[in-house]
């Protein structure tokens, strides 16, 4: 299946952006050439990973889907011991090699299976009780997984729409105002820096200006979750990230201008390196194929990284 | 209640080697509730030792490494 979110004039232009790939792209154009598109062939688009994952994406990607099992199983009735117990085997599960018959091993000691599990049951004990109820949308279904796309009001020089889509985690009504819920997990102890690193933040400005657009939710509020995980314990703390009407507004103004940058590199079919940001994050997984000649490169990554297909448009959940 | 031995590399070894390790070395396709149920068990306990410890002040093990001493060039005794 071609991937949707390119331009069907010019392969090279992404008309639909998730919050992954514009961050990817805002870090470094050639990391988001990289990492969505350099691998394209007889029409796929697709880039490069590394061969490995990155244990904090495992956890973070499993961490999520134990929840929303969770949620799904409390929407169909179940209590929240049955509920508990579903997400704790889901995430068995997950952290399971089927093929090899044995548990995920990540070599991480704040980051693994047991962790895992364990922050997972203190996490929903402690939330049993959530003041913030999930939404049950008309469906029956919790708006969890949420999948959600909207016009940007930007066109690209082909006269295409530029469209912003991506999932919401969860959303959940308290006193009869609506928040988007987040999980973010760190080894790190908890404190107000923590929360203040997510303003500004691209994914979140991205969540909220969806939430205001596409679901007209009335306070422009996010309640992120950070669970951190140690190695003997797990310690939570909610907080609340807020955009004012202004900030949305800057932050759109922003896209159009990262936009019509992301379109100039396209019809050139060359994104530039930001060098500055390679040794951002304990350093930019392709930092090792921009550091041989560009000669060489292609070679390189076909021999040290797999090919993988991102495309934000894929729907998860309910949309 | 927590012991003041140094955290073991492997967190199962400490929380419940008998029951804990066994079901985690399992496939969990094969799992009964009832072993979802010992799982969430040992794990309920372990946090009830962790948030009595915290609370009391006593010793609670974290994840932060203990800072290295100063040292001071006389030490090398060079």
């Amino acid at each position: 299946m071609p991937n949707q979110s390119f331009s069907v004039q010019n392969p090279n232009l992404q008309v639909a952006w998730d919050s992954t790939s514009l961050g990817l792209f805002k870090s470094c154009p050639r990391k988001y050439q990289l990492s969505i598109m350099a691998a394209a062939a007889d029409g796929e688009i697709q880039g490069y990973e590394t061969r490995r994952s990155s244990v904090h994406l495992i956890f973070g990607l499993h961490i999520h889907a134990a929840r929303e099992q969770y949620d799904k199983s409390k929407a169909l009735g179940r209590t929240h011991e049955e509920a508990l117990y579903d997400s704790v085997r889901l995430a068995l599960v997950l952290t399971w090699d089927h093929e090899l018959s044995r548990p995920w091993n990540s070599d991480d000691k704040y980051k693994n299976r047991y962790t895992l599990i364990r922050a997972l049951v203190w996490y929903l004990d402690k939330f049993a009780d959530d003041p913030f109820k999930t939404v049950i949308l008309a469906s029956g279904r919790p708006a969890v997984e949420l999948s959600f796309r909207m016009e940007t009001g930007y066109r690209s020089a082909t006269d295409e729409q530029f469209m912003l889509c991506g999932h919401l985690d969860r959303v959940a009504e308290l006193n009869d105002i609506t928040y988007i819920m987040d999980i973010k997990t760190t080894k790190n102890t908890i404190n107000d820096d923590f929360f203040a690193k997510f303003t500004p933040d691209n994914q979140f400005s991205t969540y909220l200006l969806a939430a205001e657009v596409v679901y007209s939710l009335p306070v422009r509020a996010l309640i992120v979750d950070a669970v951190q995980v140690a190695v003997t314990f797990s310690r939570f703390q909610r907080g609340m990230v807020t955009r004012t009407k202004g900030q949305l507004e800057e932050w759109h103004k922003d896209l159009g201008l990262w936009l019509g940058q992301a379109e100039q590199y396209a019809r050139a079919g060359y994104w530039p390196m930001n060098d500055k940001s390679c040794n951002d994050f304990g350093g930019c997984v392709f930092r090792p194929i921009c550091s041989h000649p560009p000669a060489d490169r292609q070679r390189w990554l076909e021999t040290d990284y797999k090919v993988k297909t991102w495309d934000p448009l894929v729907v998860r959940g309910d949309i | 209640m927590t012991s003041d031995k140094e955290p073991a590399a492997n967190p199962l070894s400490e929380a419940a080697p008998d029951s804990l390790a066994e079901l985690f070395s399992r496939d969990p396709l094969k799992l009964q509730d009832q072993d979802i149920g010992k799982i969430v068990s040992e794990l309920r306990a372990e946090r009830e030792r962790w948030v009595v410890a915290e609370a009391s002040g006593k010793r609670v093990y974290t994840n932060r490494q203990p800072a290295k001493p100063d040292l001071d060039l006389s030490d090398l005794e060079l």
